[in-house]
């Protein structure tokens, strides 16, 4: 068996090694005692720091922005429903024939913000 | 729902669960809270805008963490006091502390910046060797010797410090 590296300690207790190599370094802990304190001290600074590192943490206040979608849909849909009421009230868009062309209009230009982001979205961007 | 909100969903999914550590992450570089906390919003803002360009192939949390890191450094050379504690002064505070945290993050600091940066990779924002390799642009190997030779380091520094 190869000997084992120092570096090798390291990646073995962060499991970064291959199954074999693992195999290697385990079969050696267990008939060196040097190389097992050393792996000893590592182990137990590893764990000391990943506490510390833990106990750093904190849950900080983040805001995403609101995609343009959801800001436009509540907008738009309360335009659309307003809009529909005042031509109902107009004597020239009470005729069926009329306010069906209005409110398919409307719904176009509607969907109109929907199918910019789909494109935009799909668009290739540099970060 | 459109694909913004689909895509929008997704990266608040993936972002989420590092927030803690991004923050810690941040705060281990700036040795500030609230300039860690401008750090993560800043870096949230800017994973965001350029979250279309991701390569769903690669680690979110090693392109997360690599923003994270871009947004302190420019966090530090915006503000050139929170970088440039002295040593005298970092010695005091860690003395003065009982938390174990801010001894770690001090000794950290007073180590060569390679190691500093490997150790914060390693043990804040908890990066596996192909993760660090691929953010320091080197090959694992070197990961491995850097990382154990980073952790005599801090082990000696924590030791002087304690």
């Amino acid at each position: 068996m190869k000997a084992v590296e120092p570096a090798e300690l390291s990646a073995y207790l962060d499991g970064e090694l291959s199954s074999e190599r693992m195999a290697e370094i385990d079969a050696a802990l267990t008939t060196d005692a040097n190389l097992r304190a050393e792996f000893e001290a590592l182990k137990s600074a590893d764990i000391q720091w990943k506490a510390a590192a833990k106990a750093a943490t904190f849950h900080p206040e983040v805001q995403l922005p609101e995609s343009r979608a959801q800001v436009f849909t509540p907008v738009m849909l309360a335009v659309i429903v307003v809009t529909l009421i005042a031509l109902r009230m107009i004597p020239k868009f009470a005729d069926m024939m009329v306010f069906a062309i209005a409110l398919h209009a409307i719904a176009l230009v509607s969907l109109l913000p929907w199918l910019a982001d789909v494109v935009l979205e799909d668009a290739p961007a540099s970060e | 729902m459109s694909s913004t909100d689909s895509k929008q969903q997704q990266f608040s999914q993936l972002l989420r669960p590092l927030l803690p550590a991004s923050a810690g992450y941040a705060h281990s570089i700036l040795r500030d809270r609230h300039l860690a906390e401008d750090a993560v919003q800043q870096a949230a803002l800017r994973a965001f805008e350029n979250f279309h360009s991701f390569d769903q192939t690669r680690s979110f949390r090693q392109w997360w963490f690599a923003i994270v890191h871009n947004c302190c450094i420019d966090l530090v050379r915006a503000d050139k006091s929170a970088s440039h504690i002295s040593v005298d002064e970092l010695d005091e505070t860690a003395s003065h502390e009982n938390n174990v945290a801010e001894t770690l993050m001090s000794a950290i600091g007073l180590l060569s910046a390679d190691h500093q940066e490997i150790l914060r990779l390693k043990y804040f924002a908890d990066l596996s060797y192909k993760e660090i390799a691929a953010t320091l642009e080197i090959p694992p190997g070197t990961v491995m010797s850097r990382l154990h030779l980073a952790r005599l380091a801090l082990a000696s520094k924590m030791r002087e410090l304690q």
